[in-house]
């Protein structure tokens, strides 16, 4: 069936909500309490559109779509309702965009430059309320301004069903807030901060570091454990600072995250700016080492589908026996989205049939006098006696080897991996190159 | 000591149990009853009743901080209401404020409310949870020099 929004038919099935269907069109639709996965609340009136045939304005967060429908969003008198309503949801919100770390990405400012460019009405003082209240977990609250959506609160009793934040008082004085005594507490809290649809809840890890008019992003998925949950990683790359990854921001899949991230997920890119710093060994001296018989090498579970098969078939080519074993953590697992296996890729490893019983590893280690490790953390700070080892490596590491290769890691290097619901899954790079190369150029070079 | 009801409070809990099937609906009930037992809402209270309806602590906080008639904290004064809502205000309620703020604030702990349904009495305040209506400056001195 069909629905027919600014004249122009739109294919849709019966009894969707509208605001799906305009959402998902992407139709211009301004709303705050609204999220694709919170659901609705209608509480902000902010999404009003005209219906024919309907005497008031309606809210499309509450309205099923039927054949024919016709719909407007563009019209004058609808923009003048949403010019009322948005003034009335800045009434008292302080404007203090430009130390506001969510400028650039508000959706008051956005709406208020679409339908608002009124003058304020208001003729005694705003009230005040809280500024920057740390709420734990990395959250700051703004309590002056919230556009009380309760999409943070819908979050925490819904989704982790923690409840830690609420409305307290009523009418101008209401504003969010956790119970005296009480903080931010669970595992996902700083989803709030995304959720938030303007600068009221900020993340203490992020804020004032970069203006995200400045920021590029990139499609990508999380490492830190076989979910693979979908990322944008967020970044720049300025003069003077090493550090060019600012964020990990969700991004919306159906299927594995919805639009959420775990904290240890969401706080991993740090990891990405931490390339290798030192000296480099040379290649010839590596083709030297491989001429010893026996050899042993360990690939990260992490690596993708294109690396592993490069270190595969390097292995075959140079008879290094090959394993591969998961980062196991009995303590990060839930019954949502962290799962104990903390590796991004290990049913990849499983599907190129490379080697991952642990019995057999370290038999084998025990005989053997060359070990390439593949950027696998269990080597990666640890001393072996007696033996050559040689690394490639994303990150720094601590110890003296016989020979280290920096490779780019994840941010650098496009790829597949497999989560762990065996949805294969590609990630991109961003635009700035790593100063190391690829591990499979590097590969390709020792041919 | 942590919050509990006292007998007679535990006995009325158990009626509205019944007539409650959805056990958020005791919320306000229980706060009520609450305050009653010590003059205010102590937040082992909050907590009790929290774990009593299975609701975060915060959806308690949330419900007691929404209604002016809830005190979160402990006053040893003794308490005067005064309605502010239409009727009392039409009949004079706003000057029987300032008379109560300008004379008795150090002693009473004098506190604006909504409509009392007392409104044939208006203006009209309680003292200690007790209604005096047809208020006048006058009467209040009386009535709380005689109290
Ligand atoms: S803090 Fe943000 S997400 Fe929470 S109610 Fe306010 S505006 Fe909405
Ligand atoms: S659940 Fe796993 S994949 Fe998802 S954000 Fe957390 S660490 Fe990353
Ligand atoms: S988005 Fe529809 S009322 Fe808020
Ligand atoms: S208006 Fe004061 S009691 Fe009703």
């Amino acid at each position: 069936m069909k629905i027919i929004v600014n004249d122009i038919p739109i294919e849709c099935t019966e009894g969707d909500l509208l605001m799906d269907v305009l959402l998902d069109n992407n139709i211009k639709i301004p709303h705050f309490c609204y999220h694709q996965d919170l659901g609705a609340d209608g509480n902000c009136r902010m999404c009003m559109v005209e219906i024919k045939g309907q005497k008031r304005p309606q809210i499309a967060c509450d309205t099923f779509v039927t054949e024919n429908l016709e719909v407007s969003t563009i019209s004058e008198q609808i923009n003048e309702v949403k010019r009322s309503i948005l003034e009335l949801e800045l009434l008292n919100h302080p404007v203090d965009c430009p130390i506001c770390d969510q400028a650039g990405e508000c959706k008051l400012q956005d709406y208020y430059m679409d339908f608002g460019l009124y003058d304020s009405h208001l003729s005694t003082p705003k009230t005040k309320k809280g500024k920057a209240i740390d709420l734990g977990c990395n959250v700051i609250l703004d309590q002056e301004r919230c556009v009380l959506c309760t999409r943070c609160i819908r979050f925490t009793s819904d989704i982790t069903k923690t409840g830690e934040l609420g409305i307290i008082g009523r009418g101008d004085n209401a504003r969010v807030a956790v119970a005296l005594g009480h903080e931010l507490d669970n595992d996902y809290a700083m989803n709030v901060v995304e959720l938030c649809p303007v600068g009221a809840l900020t993340s203490k890890d992020f804020r004032f570091k970069q203006r995200v008019w400045f920021l590029d992003s990139t499609k990508s998925v999380c490492h830190g454990c076989s979910r693979g949950c979908n990322i944008q990683i967020d970044y720049n790359e300025t003069k003077y600072s090493a550090e060019k990854v600012h964020r990990f921001r969700s991004r919306r899949n159906k299927q594995i995250n919805q639009s959420f991230l775990c904290d240890y997920g969401r706080l991993s890119y740090t990891e990405l700016n931490e390339e290798f710093i030192g000296g480099i060994s040379h290649v010839e001296d590596l083709k030297e080492l491989l001429k010893v018989d026996k050899k042993i090498a360990l690939v990260s579970p992490s690596m993708s589908l294109q690396q592993l098969s490069a270190v595969k078939e390097f292995c075959r080519n140079n008879n290094i026996e090959l394993f591969s074993l998961p980062y196991i953590d009995e303590s990060f697992g839930d019954d949502w989205l962290k799962t104990n296996d903390m590796s991004a890729n290990f049913a990849g490893v499983k599907e190129l049939g490379i080697n991952s019983s642990e019995e057999e590893f370290n038999a084998s280690l025990e005989n053997l006098h060359v070990v390439i490790n593949f950027d696998h953390k269990y080597l990666k700070n640890k001393e072996l006696k007696n033996k050559k080892v040689v690394h490639f490596t994303t990150s720094n590491i601590e110890t003296n080897y016989e020979l280290v290769f920096a490779i780019a890691n994840f941010a650098h290097d496009s790829g597949t991996i497999i989560n762990c619901d065996m949805i294969k899954q590609d990630f991109y790079t961003t635009k700035y190159k790593s100063v190391h190369p690829r591990l499979v150029e590097l590969l390709e070079e020792l041919k | 000591m942590s919050f509990s009801y006292n007998i007679q409070n535990r006995s009325k809990i158990e009626l509205l149990e019944k007539r409650y099937p959805d056990k958020r609906a005791l919320i306000l009930p229980l706060l009520w009853l609450a305050q009653k037992q010590e003059s205010y809402i102590r937040e082992d209270a909050m907590q009790y009743i929290s774990e009593i309806v299975e609701l975060p602590y915060m959806n308690i906080y949330s419900v007691a901080t929404f209604y002016t008639m809830f005190r979160l904290e402990k006053t040893n004064k003794r308490i005067i209401e005064v309605c502010r809502t239409l009727s009392c205000e039409l009949n004079g309620s706003e000057e029987i404020k300032k008379h109560l703020d300008d004379n008795y604030s150090e002693d009473f702990e004098i506190l604006e409310v909504e409509c009392m349904g007392a409104c044939s009495g208006a203006p009209m305040c309680t003292l200690d949870g007790k209604y005096i209506e047809n208020l006048t400056p006058q009467m209040i001195d009386e009535v709380l020099n005689a109290n």
